[in-house]
């Protein structure tokens, strides 16, 4: 086993009890979290069929630890499999309702609506209930609107915020444990319209979920705590198969799943909570708060620190450590010293298997020259190009705020001709290449006489069934037969000849006989397709992708695809109840093959995403994305004082819409009208807006934080004037510069 | 007098023994007619018919309790008003509803109802809203809970937190239910039931009836049975005219407790009886595989656990193995299947059981069997009928026919598949572009034109045969059109006859499909026949509540057939249907070792089958812990009786990660964990 650092020994000393431990970016949570398990498992701490039960946020990080936790176990000769599970709060939540369903008013097929069903479920609400108030909603548009511009936004764009606004505030209620009836039951006619209008959507969407047995995350969790609570002995069940709950990334936890952790812990139980509060990255309109690992951390039986970090060069811890204490200290706007909390970062100690790089072989570069977002690029790509000639075994990412400015970016270096990688940004190819695929050929099953499809149905064929397109040659063959094909217009003739024809009389002369062959072969399988549409949907998708896929990864995930589809097909989401057909299915594929749709990816053994693996490509992310990992060349754009607000009450942030009155925040003054309607206090307009400039400022400047953390060796950090040209750096990137500068590790700008 | 209770685990020989007794009887003179053979359900008197020659078999009395109650409350209509216990109308004889027929009456009560808030709490979809407040009214029957007793037991099944709305609600859903159909003179199973139970505690006649038209009583598998099933057998062990009886337990069953079944109660039956004897188990699952089996259990059930012995030289008699991917289990199972076939098993020998078959298992296996050309039997009893392709283009046909029902009219992509399977010469194309030309989404009429209407460039393309077979399809919907609505089942059996299964339309020859046409025929026939004309003419047309069910899946595809002998084939089942058939095999290959179906029960939040049942003390407030006992109890006694039904080797397969992509960990895998000392690995046994 790898020596460990005194900070780490200490924390796997734990035994038992409450234990919290404030850890800093690089330190090796993850690592220091699996040790613990498995030294829980090695010592005996466990009865038969006892597990340790590890919490954590996100999908690929329940794999990362199954895989640590079992190789560690190898390692002491142990077998892996046995002794621990690793949960999301979703999947956990979802195992305690499974458990009991019928408390929560659910079945055992309840299904769990994902965010487009969810999304789609709630169109529906939304538009029927939203005419009902559209005129008293206009008192919430600016005045100074041209008839046809406030016609506009009444029919397209306000509805569309609205959505937005209405979606958020009901997650709020739920996580607030607010039913629609509860919320009916508060609110009187002189209410104000935007909280009728959430409780007549929330009505409504409830109502679209409750008719089709189905939850959504939110009633997920709080049906979760809602069993826990009924029935005492579920928790007391529970805590039995799972004596020790191990918490990562805790700064990210809620109140809610505090509470349902309460409860699997029990009083004087074992829980240890590992978090980062500068890493709070997921804080605005949920109901996540750093508060929650803060007060843990205060009143644990043990509190240690995971102060170390060996990834980054000390140019850059002294960095980040400088924003910490800037921010703590300085920051001209007081509320907003509250974002950033100790401890700071500490560098390895002298020996340690993973020593910091050398601070010679680091830089800190800070540049803003006035430049617009597409000249910053222009210049970063410029950069990016030159240091990758040198540095092909390194690695490198430009890390922008949002995810369209990341897929700018990524058109940026397509044109420039700079190899990237694209991978953080989106679902695994192999999905996007899986859905593809099938989408291409319902699409041909559902316009069989359609030519454009047969061509693309070719296409996926050769390349699938065949596997022709990898060489050139094949390609070029592919290219040709569909071509040819393309002389077809009427594809029934070539699909199912007349007897006696050879469905080849479309062409103007005698086909090469190895054409003739292959069209042949791909009739055969078209005419074996045409007779399974009458299938279910699953059993129809399964069919396909066994003749078109051999990776397991892409069958596994047109499983995924069947029961998916299967379940959408039976939900009648349009207006009309009828069955779903061919082609609505197909557009659900799209969707996914086009990644806008979240989901998981089922992986074939390894899943997360390795840095090392894309040595001498730019890899593209958004700085929310890139949690977790780290590149030896960092590239942070866009650190202005629009995306990085400085936290003045008056500042506009990116929530409030120009054809709102008064610069409201929209989404902030419904929660408010929502919160003083349940609590029956006051509410002034505008009060909500300020505050959540603030939150939003200071969960930005963790951000930051962020970002910095994520490079080992060299970070450039640049700015621009925003769209408008109307922004400036932001007040964090200047008092960075400023001090990079003073110590001498800055360049100005980029060499 | 003899009284016989035989008791001993499956396979002992207590089936052999009561059919010996019947072949006695019957070869000793006495007249097979005067010999009821009482069974849970049908499927368990087949031991029996294949025993038995067609007369004896045709003369032999045989009844489950459900049709002893629907014959006597049949035969006894007019006892039962002159009680007066509730309203029925008039002397005529009641309509006995079907299940889905009470379905669809408890749906027309009760949305009037939802649309007053009732259940407004409960996330369920409409039809499984009706069907648990139906099983709660049937449970108590079978129980003989009366219903304003039903309340506590759903107070102690905490029902009332689940919904938010609470008991009340259920009970004047039921009440309303129950007057509604005492007025319309129908009596659903529940009914039927109490109503025997009332008819042969009051009614000497009745009982008399019974006990003088039978003098020896057979009742096996009892374990499976309702507790009133039990109570009327207690009452005929004591009467002296029942000359004798045998009655057989199976002491490592009750699978059907779910549906009320109550072994404990059958149990007790043993009391009645002077004469009992024990069957010991007959030596035909290996020892090897017996003690793995106690390992496994005491794994299962928290007790201590040793390791079993390997297995001895030559074939193992347990193996376990573990996949990542889902498909990449099913794909392991096909080749074991293959494998033990080109190894000499007899295709019947193989049983692949699974916590329950879905669309994508079933294809994945099915389609590597028909590769290596073997034969296989899928036996799922709960497949939904709307799932069938002939199904689904009789419905199209059947809402194209019938404007009037206001029903969402079909869209051109199913015209186009009907189109495709009915006219024999199309194909998906021409069909295609034939709805593309000829059919028009209208609220008026079958919305199919004439061929001739359609452009001539759309007629060369279609061709003129497809027009002419598509012409006559036509032709005969619209004749139907101008006259009167035929009854749905009349209907189907007409289209089906009179056109599809004529030359020229897809289904000439076509067998499997009349088959099929069949089976929705009839159940459409007993649906409609159960609902009477006067809720008919109140609510609008049966055959539009009949679509409109199948389309919702709430009617399943296998009426009868599915429990028929397959033959020479591969078994596919789920756990549960594959020990209700009582068959034993060499090699069972148990799929999805890591699914939690395994273990937990199909939760309902209107209904608690353990709750609601003699059993329980309904001061006791239902919990996770009774759930946690009940589900260990649940899946010993699954794994018992897969074991004892192996006579050769368990074959157990997992796979990480579900066909949903979540990772599997239920107590069986635990369990298997914990005796073999380790998790199935890849491809090792």
């Amino acid at each position: 086993m790898t020596p460990l650092r005194p900070a780490q020994a200490a924390i796997l000393e734990y035994t038992g009890g409450t234990m919290g431990i404030a850890a800093v970016p690089g330190s090796g949570k993850t690592w220091t979290l699996s040790q613990l398990a498995v030294s829980l498992i090695r010592d005996g701490r466990l009865q038969p069929r006892q597990e340790v039960l590890i919490v954590t946020l996100v999908n690929s990080a329940v794999d990362n630890f199954r895989q640590r936790i079992a190789g560690f176990l190898r390692e002491e000769g142990l077998l892996p499999g046995l002794g621990y599970r690793v949960r999301t709060l979703h999947s956990l939540a979802h195992e305690i309702v499974s458990q009991t369903p019928s408390l929560a008013g659910l079945e055992t097929s309840f299904s769990v609506v994902d965010e487009r069903i969810g999304d789609a479920i709630m169109s529906g609400a939304f538009s029927a209930a939203y005419s009902r108030y559209e005129r008293l909603l206009q008192d919430y548009l600016i005045e100074d609107l041209s008839e046809f511009k406030r016609q506009q936004v009444l029919e397209q764009v306000l509805p569309d915020e609205l959505k937005r606004v209405v979606g958020n505030a009901i997650s709020h209620l739920k996580n607030r444990r607010v039913t629609p009836l509860q919320l009916r039951e508060r609110i009187t006619s002189d209410s104000p319209v935007l909280v009728h209008l959430a409780a007549d959507v929330y009505e409504r969407y409830q109502h679209g979920l409750d008719t089709r047995g189905a939850v959504d995350f939110g009633d997920l969790i709080t049906a979760a705590l809602k069993v826990l609570e009924l029935d005492p002995s579920l928790a007391e069940g529970l805590r039995q198969r799972w004596p020790y709950v191990l918490e990562d990334e805790a700064q990210d936890s809620s109140a809610l799943q505090e509470l349902i952790l309460r409860h699997l812990v029990g009083e004087g139980g074992n829980w240890v909570r590992v978090g980062d509060p500068n890493q709070a990255i997921y804080e605005t309109f949920t109901t996540a708060h750093p508060r929650y690992l803060r007060q843990f951390l205060e009143k644990a039986d043990v509190k240690r620190e995971l102060p170390n970090s060996g990834r980054s060069g000390l140019p850059i811890i002294e960095l980040a450590n400088e924003l910490i204490r800037f921010v703590r200290e300085d920051h001209p706007i007081v509320p907003m010293r509250a974002a950033l909390d100790l401890p700071l970062i500490e560098p390895t100690p002298a020996g340690d298997p993973q020593p910091n790089p050398e601070a010679d072989a680091c830089q800190v570069g800070f540049d803003f020259r006035g430049d617009s977002p597409e000249q910053e690029l222009d210049r970063v790509i410029a950069s990016a190009r030159r240091w990758l000639v040198d540095h092909a075994e390194a690695t490198v990412a430009v890390l922008v705020p949002t995810n369209s400015q990341a897929a700018k970016v990524i058109n940026a270096l397509e044109e420039a001709g700079v190899p990237y990688s694209d991978a953080l940004l989106r679902l695994t190819t192999s999905t996007r290449e899986a859905a593809g695929a099938l989408s291409l050929i319902l699409q041909h099953l559902a316009r069989p006489e359609a030519v454009k499809p047969l061509l693309m149905t070719y296409r996926v064929w050769h390349r699938r069934v065949l596997g022709e397109a990898e060489t050139l040659e094949g390609q070029d063959r592919m290219d040709q037969h569909a071509s040819l094909l393309e002389g077809c217009q009427q594809t029934e003739l070539f699909i199912w000849p007349a007897p006696g024809a050879t469905g080849l009389e479309f062409a103007d002369e005698p086909l090469p006989s190895a054409a003739a062959d292959y069209l042949g072969r791909f009739r055969e399988q078209l005419q074996r397709w045409h007779g399974l549409v009458l299938l279910p949907i699953g059993e129809l998708l399964v069919a396909i992708a066994q003749d078109l896929f051999a990776e397991p990864e892409k069958l596994a995930m047109t499983q995924l695809f069947a029961e998916i589809l299967s379940e959408r097909s039976q939900f009648h989401l349009g207006s009309e109840r009828r069955p779903a057909t061919l082609d609505d299915l197909r557009r659900e594929l799209v969707v996914i093959a086009r990644d806008e749709r979240k989901m998981q990816a089922i992986e074939t053994d390894k899943t997360g995403f390795d840095p090392e693996s894309h040595c001498g490509e730019v890899v593209v992310a958004t700085m929310h994305g890139a949690k977790g990992l780290e590149w030896d060349r960092v590239y942070l754009l866009a650190v202005n004082d629009y995306e990085f607000p400085g936290g003045h009450s008056d500042e506009p942030s990116r929530s409030e819409r120009w054809y709102v009155r008064d610069r409201l925040n929209l989404e902030a003054e419904t929660m408010a009208l929502l919160e003083a309607e349940l609590d029956q206090t006051s509410y002034q307009e505008a009060v909500a807006t300020k505050e959540a400039r603030r939150d939003y400022a200071r969960e930005r400047l963790r951000l930051l934080y962020v970002g910095i953390t994520r490079a080992r060796q060299e970070l450039l950090v640049t700015a621009d004037v925003g769209p408008r040209g109307r922004n400036k750096p932001a007040v964090a990137f200047e008092a960075l510069q400023t001090f990079a500068q003073a110590s001498g590790d800055s360049t100005e700008s980029d060499r | 007098m003899p009284r016989l209770f035989l008791e001993g685990p499956a396979g002992a020989g207590k089936t052999a023994r009561c059919i010996e007794r019947v072949r006695r009887l019957v070869e000793g003179g006495t007249p097979a007619s005067s010999i009821l053979l009482l069974t849970p359900h049908r499927s368990y008197a087949r031991p029996y018919e294949q025993a038995f020659d067609r007369t004896t078999w045709q003369a032999l009395g045989k009844a489950t309790i459900g049709g002893l109650a629907r014959r006597y409350v049949s035969l006894f209509w007019p006892l039962v008003q002159q009680r007066q216990k509730y309203p029925f109308p008039t002397a005529t004889e009641p309509t006995f509803l079907t299940y889905e027929a009470a379905q669809y009456i408890m749906a027309r009560l009760v949305a009037p109802l939802v649309e007053q808030g009732f259940f407004a709490e409960l996330k369920l979809t409409r039809h499984r809203l009706y069907s648990q407040l139906l099983d709660n009214l049937n449970k108590a029957a079978a129980n003989r809970i009366p219903l304003d007793e039903l309340g506590r037991y759903l107070e102690a099944a905490r029902i009332s937190e689940g919904t938010g709305g609470g008991i009340d609600e259920v009970i004047r859903t039921l009440t309303t239910y129950r007057t509604y159909c005492a007025e319309q003179n129908l009596v659903d199973f529940s009914l039927y039931l109490e109503l025997l139970w009332d008819l042969m505690a009051d009614e000497p006649g009745v009982s008399d009836h019974l006990f003088g038209t039978y003098l020896h009583l057979v009742y096996d598998n009892a374990e499976e049975d309702i507790p009133l099933a039990h109570d009327v057998v207690r009452r005929w062990l004591g009467d002296r005219r029942l000359e004798s009886a045998v009655i057989a337990y199976d002491l490592d069953a009750g699978f059907r407790r779910f549906l009320a079944a109550n072994p404990h109660s059958a149990y007790e039956l043993g009391t009645e009886c002077p004469q009992r004897e024990r069957l010991d188990e007959v030596p035909r699952v290996p020892a090897p595989l017996r003690e793995f089996g106690h390992v496994l259990i005491n794994a299962i059930a928290h007790g201590p656990v040793t390791a079993p012995r390997p297995s001895e030289p030559g074939e193992p008699h347990f193996r376990a193995f573990s996949d990542r991917l889902h498909h990449q289990m099913v794909e392991r199972v096909a080749a074991q299947v293959v494998e033990l076939a080109a190894g000499g098993s007899e295709a019947r020998d193989i049983a692949v059981i699974s916590p329950f078959v879905s669309d994508t298992l079933y294809y994945g296996l099915s389609n590597r069997l028909d590769e290596a050309g073997i034969d296989y039997y899928l036996h799922r009893p709960s497949r939904s009928l709307r799932d069938e392709p002939v199904t689904r283009v009789l419905l199209t046909l059947a809402n194209l026919s019938h404007p009037q029902w206001g029903l969402a009219r079909p869209h051109p992509e199913a015209v186009a598949h009907m189109l495709d399977l009915c006219l024999e010469p199309a194909d998906l194309v021409r069909a295609g572009l034939l709805a593309s030309g000829a059919y028009r989404v209208l609220d008026e009429g079958s919305g199919l034109e004439p061929f001739e209407k359609l452009p001539a460039v759309l007629r060369d393309r279609v061709t003129y045969r497809v027009g002419e077979t598509y012409e006559r399809l036509r032709g005969w919907v619209a004749a139907y059109l101008e006259l009167e609505e035929l009854p749905i089942d009349h209907f189907l059996s007409r289209l089906f006859g009179e056109l599809l299964s004529q030359p020229g339309f897809g289904f000439h020859r076509d067998v499997q499909a009349g088959v099929q046409v069949g089976n929705l025929v009839e159940s459409a026939r007993s649906f409609r026949r159960s609902i009477p004309h006067a809720v008919e003419a109140e609510g609008g047309a049966v055959g539009r509540g009949y679509v409109e069910m199948v389309q919702e899946g709430v009617i399943s595809a296998f009426y009868r057939a599915g429990w028929a002998d397959p033959g020479e084939a591969v078994l596919i089942a789920p756990a549960h249907t594959f020990l209700l058939r009582g068959r034993s095999c060499a090699h069972q290959l148990w799929l999805d070792v890591g699914s939690t179906a395994w273990h937990r029960r199909i939760h309902q939040p209107l209904t608690n089958p353990y709750v609601l049942s003699r059993d329980w003390n309904a001061n006791e407030v239902w919990s996770a812990s009774w759930e946690a006992r009940f589900e260990t109890e649940r899946l010993t006694g699954m794994v018992n009786g897969l074991i004892r039904r192996c006579t050769g080797t368990v074959h157990l397969f997992a796979s990480e990660l579900s066909a949903h992509g979540q990772e599997q960990r239920g107590e069986l895998l635990a369990a298997l964990g914990q005796a073999l000392r380790q998790l199935p690995v890849g491809a090792t046994s």
